[in-house]
């Protein structure tokens, strides 16, 4: 069904692992795999570069395999907004994965089964199937929606993703417009300041211009209702945006139905928003930035 | 008489329930002349997979009626989905259609009703569907009809060009949800209407009543109602899906006159003296005692 897009770097150890998980995924047989392979900056890093690039001309366990290596280091946020354009260009959809994330046997089946079913939705821009948060008990649906995208395993429609503007028209509008900064913080009050630091190039985060550009059109993210991904970059030397402790910190979870219930309208559950938001509260960012300094110190 | 509309039955686990159904509308009259059209959806659950089986080798044996089509669901889809998804594919087919659960027993003149109620309301505007099933009403004569703006889900019918106009994803909540008088209004035909809708909203429930009801209420569209009930609910018992308590505040006669001649009413209007007793079986001191009752039964 629909093609896989792998971003990688210079993570070997993770790579293997997130290969490794993807073909315990029934589905893995019948799917094109391409992978974009960011070049180095310096010679420390050639090395290792060199060693991923060797790994994956060696993958094997999908319907195909294509390889595209960066010449020149793109960085982790262009290697993957271009990789995004290019996957839009040649199929009507697409999953996304990273070097560093783990996926359970379920990701496949549960993604394919939410890119069918929503692809007529104009609302819903992509599809999460990385999920912290714990379920309402009368909730009946498999996924929810929430006004915030995921870069940990996710999916979405060529015909919508096309329409993204990574270069933030506006952004100065907006660093200056009190009201909309707040309004942005709505679905975590993280963002604005993420928004911020990429404007000003002090991080390299390309998801949160996914975000930004959901924020204006007033798009959603269905996600899963149980966690398929696990993100395992966090204590990598090699990683490029995470460090340190991880606030989103959960296991692996099943669908133990064989039949995957979605919805056919926006649902928006005011209980799941609470506790979605919660993770990215201030005080759990406390928490975090707490970790790194202890880090630091030692 | 010209050709009836269709019935669309659905159908998931009863095998009991539904034979007296079928059995039932076999019994009326216009059923050789009714082209039959089931939908049966797919097991939720491993374990029901043999009771799947067991009801689609008796749907095959089903005479009685002028055709009969069967659709056989390989997924699960839960009754809003299968139904919401098999009368719209109905209904690019045939200009209306008359459904039912596999819990439903109708009198012989049900079909009669429905048909001659469609083909008498098919030029109003005002009236989005008929319902067979009425709960017991008095003051009114045994032929008569009255009106309301709660469309019943036990036995109804409507017409393709006012079901193609329902917006299942119900854009108009998003102001409905923050208007106290619509909220109030919208519970005009029972106490539950909004709570039920908020529920359905923020997914806690996945009805297609509740949606339809919200379409009626947003266009102030009307359902005509038989004075005396032409369907009765066999449903209450531990298998049903929607259905969790025992409940007899929904019971009604069931018509045994067999009667032919309905006296329809052009002019659609809520008669307070009937809603009120209409939304009594609905009010919250009624589903309280019927919740109670249900404890000890």
């Amino acid at each position: 069904m629909y093609p896989i897009a792998l971003f990688c770097f210079k993570r070997l150890d993770t790579l293997n692992a997130c290969i490794e998980s993807l073909k315990l995924c029934p589905e893995a047989i019948h799917k094109d795999l391409i992978i974009f392979s960011d070049a180095s900056r310096n010679e420390e890093e050639q090395k290792k570069v060199e060693e991923v690039r060797s790994y994956i001309k060696t993958i094997i366990g999908f319907k195909s395999v294509r390889i595209n290596l960066r010449e020149e280091n793109l960085g982790v946020d262009y290697n993957i907004i271009r990789g995004i354009q290019e996957m839009a260009q040649e199929f009507e959809s697409f999953i996304v994965l990273e070097d560093d994330l783990v996926v359970s046997s379920q990701f496949l089946w549960y993604m394919d089964a939410g890119l069918t079913h929503f692809k007529d939705f104009d609302k819903v821009l992509t599809l999460s199937a990385f999920n912290y948060v714990k379920m309402p008990k009368n909730y009946i649906w498999d996924c929810y929606f929430a006004r915030r995208t995921n870069p940990w395993g996710w999916a979405t429609w060529s015909h919508k993703i096309k329409e993204v503007d990574w270069d933030l028209a506006g952004k100065e509008r907006f660093l200056s417009d009190p009201n909309e900064m707040k309004a942005f913080n709505a679905w975590g009050s993280d963002r604005t300041r993420m928004l911020r630091r990429t404007l000003i190039g002090d991080i390299r985060a390309w998801d949160i211009r996914l975000d930004y550009y959901q924020f204006k059109k007033d798009l959603v993210t269905a996600f899963a209702t149980k966690n398929l991904v696990l993100n395992n970059g966090f204590n990598s030397q090699d990683a490029s945006n995470t460090t340190g402790y991880n606030r989103f910190k959960v296991d692996f979870e099943n669908f133990d139905l064989k039949d995957l219930y979605f919805p056919d309208f926006i649902t928006l559950n005011p209980s799941i928003k609470r506790r979605f938001i919660s993770k990215n509260s201030i005080c759990n960012r406390v928490i975090t930035f707490a970790y790194k300094l202890s880090k630091i110190n030692n | 008489m010209h050709q009836p509309s269709p019935i669309v039955l659905f159908t998931y686990l009863r095998l009991e329930t539904l034979q007296k159904t079928v059995n039932a509308l076999a019994a009326n009259f216009y059923a050789l002349d009714s082209d039959l059209i089931i939908f049966s959806d797919g097991a939720k659950y491993q374990k029901d997979e043999s009771e799947v089986k067991e009801i689609r080798t008796y749907l095959k044996t089903i005479v009685g009626f002028k055709s009969l089509v069967i659709h056989e669901s390989s997924t699960n889809k839960g009754l809003a989905t299968s139904i919401i998804q098999g009368v719209s594919s109905v209904l690019k087919e045939y200009p209306s259609a008359i459904v039912l659960e596999d819990d439903l027993i109708t009198s012989s003149n049900f079909l009669i009703f429905m048909n001659r109620a469609l083909t008498y309301y098919q030029g109003n505007p005002k009236v989005l569907s008929i319902s067979g099933f009425s709960p017991i009403i008095k003051g009114l004569g045994e032929n008569e009809v009255y009106f309301t703006q709660r469309s019943s889900s036990w036995g109804w019918a409507c017409w393709a060009d006012r079901w193609s106009k329902i917006d299942w994803t119900c854009k108009f909540y998003d102001e409905f949800r923050i208007n106290s008088k619509m909220k109030s209004k919208f519970n005009a035909m029972g106490s539950d209407m909004s709570l039920m809708l908020k529920r359905q909203m923020e997914g806690n429930i996945n009805s297609w009543a509740i949606r339809f009801c919200f379409h009626q209420f947003q266009h102030n569209l009307f359902s005509v109602h038989p004075a005396v009930s032409k369907v009765q609910n066999v449903g209450f018992d531990e298998l049903s899906t929607n259905t969790k308590f025992y409940s007899t505040r929904f019971s009604s006669e069931l018509d045994q006159a067999e009667s032919k001649d309905f006296c329809f009413e052009n002019q659609v209007y809520l008669d307070n003296k009937i809603i009120k007793q209409f939304v009594k079986y609905n009010t919250i001191a009624a589903r309280i005692r019927y919740r109670l009752l249900s404890l000890f039964k």
